[in-house]
């Protein structure tokens, strides 16, 4: 993604935070961009066969996406929190989309039924847990905030206390209550 | 105790037990809540699920989706392949084999379905594997017969040795014989075997015996036509050759093939010629008119015990619906000794066109399970009774092509390997011939639709051309000459340029040449990748092409706008054969999963809706009638409509019409008619095929 592409994310981010919507319908496709961007390298991964840092690739995805350097300090953990809730939906929309097609309700059929190359494994699916996180909310405002700091908004602990005024404790022990409490939510569900 | 307190209080229990080791969490506990149980209860079990939620959403959402996306778009067999293997994108496991997993795959630079068999990867080391799996492409690749899949090539990629083939769709015959518990019908089963020993009987000629003849190992396809999968342990018996090969076989004592099919000689590891397929046609046979194998057994020795010792069953006891003579042909080739069998594969097929031809002239008389024959497996006993009536000559004259009409005279229709470029209409009655039988591609219309600009290939420098036709008289120019590829060529919408896709500089790019042939070709869009022409919109702006955007890319579709010459991404998943509708809103393509219609608004891919106008794969090349209002394509042999209307930024299709099913040549190639705007005609590519005398036999 060229430099002038990560500016315009953050501008767009900007704007919907000043109250205009259709800089969201223009977010989506560069975060779907980005996404598909990872999905290759996953798929490419594959196929050299060697493993490499995940992590480093995901962090290179969010830092492209959410430009913080540009944003003055006083509002950056308004920012933060800003940035989180546009990827949250964007990603659940985006899911929810998918889901939809397979399902053959959609438009695109997926006819193979096969085994895939790469494995989702354990992951998460991506409805459910954002219908698990609106419960948690309505418990505990903040747990369900630091969950979509960290899961959807790929931020760091430290960013995740400096958005929320909090110390980088109690994110911390907010993160491990709130993981434990959606994973049993979602167990419950799955029964 | 108001909600939020108990909640409070639930939390610093949790993390005050949670800095306990386990064996005082319990006494803790019991302290802490001071017998409040419905607090106890909640804080155990989250406690129970903090231990599991160790790795749970460790990883961000955008690495969930994006691997839940490439898992969705890998498409593919086991748990871990290759992707990508040179040019080759493979889609899905279609097998596995002795000597290797064959997958489904695209060849990124023709955009053709093939078919990619990868040596394990584990027995690279293995020089003897390696040896073998060569050994099965060199075999193949010297046989020319339409009834043995065509390879393409043999290759290695980063370490793994791959053989490229022909895709054959079809059923295996181990699948046909699965759901036709009990066996079939003589009509049923000849054609099929028919086809099988004449491809054996070249095979054999050539020095190349199959030597794993097995229901596995044979793709029927839609319409009948059989092909011979996997000389995977070929081996050649040339002179010069058996020194060689031997070694494979018979140095270690190791015997290959499947049991079942194995002959006697195979099963002892000594030495094998042609009549060893001679004898697991036999095998074939009896299985497919019996239902059961002759020789069979719980473990493999069994079988082998059995093959070596016992006879079968008599089809009579087991099949008594099959001719004396018939039954006399299986125990023939069933023989022990090889001397006792067959001689050769053409005295087999010999024999076996007599029965046919008796078969089928008594069909009236055997109405035992008539009901379940399906029409293309009578269109194939046709085929088969006119080879009976026909002399071999006419097809020896013609290797790799099949007779497939006949008329009152016993005229045969023999395809010449050429194609015709017709004009039909929407019943596919037809208009008019246009030129002369040669190898024609894409061809496209000029905005009057008086003139045809079409790709011919030319015999000489195995390269195509492009050439202007006139739509109703016998005139030709030559545009192009070249001897690099020019194809995929469009008119302006002006009429006064061509634009076409040519390999003069390497790589497919694009070009453009006035269409009064005026003046030297001129390059549009050059870059290190190929890229292939699809469609230019009404208005002259746009070009939509396909390309590789990476050397891992499948084919996807970008715009280029002829105004300032801007490039842009549409699709990035993989897709073809594109078309703008007409007023440049859309754009038609085939996917994967069939054709699909999207916005053709650039800089809109990704998250833009994507309308399935068909519901699986298979359909090729969609056309816009020049209204917009209905879409054609190609649903394998026949062209197809559907109505197509939009309401503000939605698409609906209707359910589709067939118009007509017409000899469409090469199935992989995208572009094979075109329509005219008014979609009361189309100008087709279709198999050019001449008529033979049958001088009976």
């Amino acid at each position: 993604m060229s430099k002038r592409a990560e500016t315009e994310i953050t501008d767009l981010l900007l704007a919907w935070n000043e109250g205009e919507p259709s800089a969201l319908q223009e977010l989506a496709p560069l975060v779907d961009a980005e996404l598909r961007r990872l999905a290759r390298s996953y798929l490419r991964r594959e196929r050299a066969g060697h493993t490499l840092q995940t992590t480093a690739l995901i962090n290179e995805a969010y830092v492209r996406l959410i430009d913080s350097r540009r944003v003055r300090w006083e509002n950056r953990a308004h920012f933060y929190g800003l940035a989180a809730r546009v990827m949250r939906q964007i990603l659940v929309d985006f899911s929810r989309r998918r889901n939809y097609q397979k399902r053959g309700g959609g438009l695109h059929q997926i006819t193979l039924v096969e085994a895939f190359a790469v494995e989702p494994g354990n992951d998460p699916d991506l409805l459910a847990l954002d219908e698990a996180l609106r419960e948690l909310a309505t418990v505990d405002q903040r747990k369900a905030q630091v969950v979509e700091m960290r899961f959807f908004g790929g931020l760091t602990e430290k960013e995740v206390a400096l958005a929320l005024n909090v110390s980088p404790e109690t994110a911390r022990r907010d993160w491990r209550l709130a993981k434990a409490w959606l994973l049993r939510r979602l167990s419950q569900k799955s029964k | 105790m108001i909600e939020k307190e108990r909640w409070q209080k639930i939390e610093s229990i949790y993390h005050a037990a949670l800095t306990r080791d386990l064996d005082q969490r319990t006494a803790y506990l019991d302290q802490a809540c001071e017998g409040d149980t419905e607090i106890r209860r909640e804080v155990d079990s989250l406690l129970e699920f903090d231990d599991k939620a160790e790795e749970f959403i460790k990883t961000p959402a955008i690495a969930v989706a994006a691997r839940a996306l490439a898992a969705e778009q890998s498409h593919t067999g086991g748990p871990r392949h290759p992707v990508d293997v040179g040019p080759y994108h493979l889609l899905r496991l279609l097998g596995k084999g002795g000597t290797g997993d064959v997958y489904l795959a695209i060849d990124t630079r023709l955009g053709r379905k093939v078919a990619i068999k990868l040596l394990a990867s584990e027995l690279g080391n293995d020089v003897e594997r390696i040896l073998r799996f060569k050994q099965e492409a060199r075999a193949t690749s010297t046989l020319n017969h339409q009834n043995i899949v065509t390879i393409f090539e043999v290759g290695e990629f980063e370490n793994q040795h791959y053989i490229v083939t022909e895709y054959v769709e079809g059923e295996t015959l181990r699948a046909f014989l699965e759901n036709r518990s009990g066996g079939l019908t003589v009509k049923e089963a000849l054609p099929i075997v028919v086809q099988l020993v004449d491809a054996l009987d070249t095979a054999h000629r050539a020095g190349i015996i199959h030597r794993d003849i097995k229901p596995d190992n044979i793709i029927i396809r839609n319409n009948g036509f059989v092909k011979i999968l996997d000389f995977g342990i070929a081996k050649l018996t040339s002179p010069g050759h058996t020194s060689q090969t031997d070694h494979l076989t018979t140095r270690t004592g190791m015997v290959m093939g499947t049991a079942n099919y194995m002959s006697p000689e195979q099963a002892r590891g000594q030495k094998v010629d042609h009549r060893t397929d001679i004898f697991a046609v036999g095998v074939l046979l009896y299985e497919m008119l019996s239902g059961c194998k002759p020789f069979a057994g719980d473990t493999w020795s069994d079988v082998i015990a059995a093959l070596l010792i016992k006879e079968p069953e008599p089809l009579k006891l087991v099949a008594p619906h099959v001719p004396p003579a018939l039954q006399s042909i299986v125990d023939r080739c069933l023989q022990k000794l090889p001397e006792n069998r067959f001689q050769s594969a053409a005295d087999l097929a010999f024999s076996l066109r007599s029965i046919s031809e008796n078969a089928t002239s008594s069909a009236k008389t055997d109405g035992r399970r008539a009901a379940f024959l399906s029409t293309k497996v009578i269109w194939v006993a046709a085929v088969i009774f006119v080879l009976a009536l026909t002399t071999i000559l006419v097809l020896r004259k013609k290797p790799g092509q099949t007779p497939s009409i006949v008329d009152e005279k016993k005229r045969v229709a023999v395809p010449t390997g050429k194609t015709r470029l017709k004009w039909v209409d929407r019943s596919g009655q037809e208009l008019s011939i246009v030129g002369a039988p040669a190898e024609y591609s894409g061809p496209a219309l000029s905005a009057n639709e008086d003139r045809i600009v079409v790709a011919i290939n030319d015999p000489q420098t195995k390269s195509r051309d492009l050439w202007i036709l006139s739509g109703n008289s016998e005139l030709k120019a030559r545009l192009t000459n070249e001897p690099s590829d020019d194809l995929n060529p469009l008119w302006t919408p002006d009429n006064r340029w061509i634009i076409y896709t040519s390999e003069r500089g390497g790589f497919r790019n694009i070009y453009r040449k006035r269409a009064d042939n005026s003046g030297d070709p001129e390059p549009l869009l050059q870059a290190r990748q190929d890229m292939n022409l699809e469609d230019i919109s009404r208005d002259g702006r746009m070009l939509i092409f396909n390309v590789r955007n990476k050397r891992e890319d499948a084919p996807s579709l970008d715009l280029l706008s002829l105004i300032d010459g801007k490039r842009t991404p549409l699709t990035r998943t993989v897709s073809r054969a594109a078309r703008f509708s007409p007023d440049g809103r859309w754009v038609a393509y085939e996917t994967m999963n069939g054709i699909v219609v999207r916005s053709a608004r650039p800089g809109n891919y990704g998250l833009s809706t994507e309308y399935s106008i068909t519901k699986s794969g298979g359909a090729t090349t969609p056309m816009w009638r020049g209204d917009g209002r209905e879409l054609f394509y190609l649903d394998h042999h026949t062209l197809t409509a559907v109505q197509i209307s939009v309401d503000g930024t939605r698409l609906t299709a209707s359910v589709p019409e067939s118009l007509f099913t017409a000899n469409f040549e090469d199935e992989e190639r995208r572009n094979r008619y075109v329509v005219t705007r008014d979609g009361q005609r189309f100008l087709v590519i279709v198999r050019d095929s001449e008529l033979a005398e049958a001088s009976g036999q």
